[in-house]
């Protein structure tokens, strides 16, 4: 339970690391992270100029906003739960720029 | 045993993706490619092409399966596990649909090529032709059955497949027209298509077979791209076939012909049976499209204080509110007759009458609503401001292709009272 807030919030800080800015050249958006049930949490994303940054909280005007359960984000980012099967189970919920939501995984390292 | 009217958990889930794709790709650009018809939809194309890649991929796997083991795949209590593929695809095709009917049809598939090689292909031929739809870059798959002088009277067909018996080749030589995903499929991506020609026009319908011709081969030319009334983002086109060469392997079911008056080849009925599988999903098509005009237009009414008291008395209730009525029990009929003809086929049962059914009752139902619609709105239904009057536009094919409504009620009725073709025309 707090195993999955701990985490989550490690792998938030991890994300600005992992960015590959080549891979996202031309992208200015903010992305909104509602990670719902146990350990769960809220995040804001920034990506502009080729840099990424994230911290807690509810942006004001999201591009994108991706709801899902906090333990299947973990297992997502883990590599344990395939991101397209999540997408099309209904796992993820996206509003939004769904176009970005395809392309973000491929953002990151 | 109880009636369960409710969706099973995981179709749901993957419905609420197409949910998401329809509002939010496929609306976005509704307009825009109903004014630019012949332009491509590449965002929804590109979008949407993962998700496909991953269905025909299961697909195929599992008919490949149940050829080899005879059987389908066994869940842990050793029954067979019942598909749940064509409840999928209609929920998902309705979906798609209540975006936009003609984006939907630009959906990157085997599609209509696809469900006759899964009746009547071999494993082989499955393999052979399905598996391009499981990688690469976006791929078509057409069915051409229509020519300018057969329509409904498909035995009228003209176009001739010819076996050369030095090359072992097949010779078709004809002309198909209003082919959806023509020129997709044929030349612009490297898809296939199925192409119903006669072995023998003596012989009437026995006579003819499905074959299939991959995506560029000599012979076969995009002659016409048909200017419509709706449906416009979709691509409809007229092909040429001239003396196009393609493998003997290439026809679907047996080429050997029965003499007149004997009954129908088992071959070519099996490849009827492409249809038991496609009218579900037209009618789905069309059930979108309703729904998208019914809420659309209901909501609009309800801002204006106009609503729908389920349990007033009918003299209480105003005209247009029984118009409201009336179009949401249409609504409701139409999606069970076509939830059922797909259940059915799930469950390896047949749907055939069901199949036409829906269609029947799909067509009659998304003409009128959105008729109707365009009316209880006035001049908001008449702008070209709001997609209503597309919707109109866009649901009057469904009566039309894939078998029209009037040749689809024939089915029904022989059906129902047990007449052959040659009994009741």
């Amino acid at each position: 339970m707090s195993d999955i807030d701990a985490k989550i919030r490690r792998m938030m800080a991890d994300m600005p690391a992992a960015f590959n800015p080549e891979k996202a050249e031309g992208v200015n958006a903010v992305i909104q992270y509602n990670l719902t049930g146990e350990g769960g949490s809220q995040w804001q994303s920034r990506i502009a100029g080729g840099v990424c940054t994230v911290e807690e909280g509810v942006a004001e005007n999201p591009t994108l906003t991706i709801t899902m359960d906090a333990n299947d984000y973990v297992e997502m980012m883990a590599g344990r739960l395939d991101g397209m099967q999540a997408f099309m189970t209904g796992k993820i919920k996206v509003s939004g720029d769904i176009m970005l939501a395809s392309r973000l995984m491929t953002f990151f390292n | 045993m109880p009636i369960e009217f409710e969706i099973p958990e995981s179709v749901k889930n993957q419905s609420n993706l197409t949910e998401m794709v329809a509002e939010q790709v496929i609306r976005k650009v509704s307009r825009y490619f109903d004014e630019h018809e012949h332009e491509r939809p590449w965002e929804y194309i590109n979008f949407i092409w993962p998700f496909i890649q991953q269905m025909e991929a299961a697909n195929l796997k599992r008919s490949l399966e149940v050829k080899k083991n005879g059987h389908g795949k066994a869940s842990g209590n050793g029954q067979k596990k019942q598909s749940t593929f064509q409840v999928r695809m209609i929920h998902m095709i309705e979906n798609l649909s209540w975006g936009d009917a003609g984006i939907y049809l630009c959906t990157p598939s085997s599609a209509l090529a696809g469900a006759a090689i899964q009746a009547v292909g071999t494993p082989d031929q499955k393999e052979r032709f399905l598996d391009r739809f499981t990688h690469g870059k976006p791929k078509w798959g057409a069915m051409a059955m229509t020519e300018p002088q057969a329509g409904s009277d498909t035995s009228n067909i003209q176009t001739t497949a010819r076996l050369d018996p030095e090359t072992n080749e097949w010779v078709l030589n004809g002309e198909k027209i209003f082919v959806t995903n023509g020129s997709l499929a044929s030349r612009e991506s490297e898809g296939i298509l199925v192409i119903w020609a006669t072995l023998d026009r003596s012989l009437g319908r026995a006579g003819m077979r499905p074959f299939v011709v991959e995506a560029g081969t000599p012979g076969m030319t995009v002659t016409k791209l048909e200017e419509k009334l709706g449906i416009r983002a979709s691509d409809t086109a007229a092909i040429v076939f001239q003396d196009c060469r393609i493998p003997y392997d290439n026809i679907l079911g047996s080429p050997e012909l029965k003499k007149p008056g004997a009954r129908t080849e088992k071959g070519f009925k099996g490849a009827m049976k492409t249809f038991d599988s496609s009218r579900p999903w037209v009618a789905a098509s069309a059930m979108g499209i309703a729904r998208a005009a019914f809420e659309f237009t209901r909501d609009t009414l309800a801002a204006q204080g106009i609503t729908i008291p389920v349990d007033a008395a009918y003299h209480e209730l105003s005209a247009i509110q029984r118009d409201l009525l009336d179009m949401e029990t249409q609504l409701k009929a139409g999606w069970l007759l076509t939830v059922r003809s797909a259940a059915l086929m799930d469950a390896g049962q047949p749907n055939s009458l069901e199949a036409s059914m829906a269609k029947v009752k799909s067509g009659q139902v998304v003409t009128r609503i959105t008729q109707k619609c365009v009316e209880l709105l006035g001049p908001l239904g008449y702008s070209r401001e709001l997609l209503v009057e597309k919707w109109m536009r866009d649901a009057k094919i469904n009566d039309i292709y894939e078998g029209t409504g009037q040749i689809n009620t024939l089915i029904v009725a022989r059906r129902i009272l047990g007449y052959t073709r040659k009994e009741l025309k």
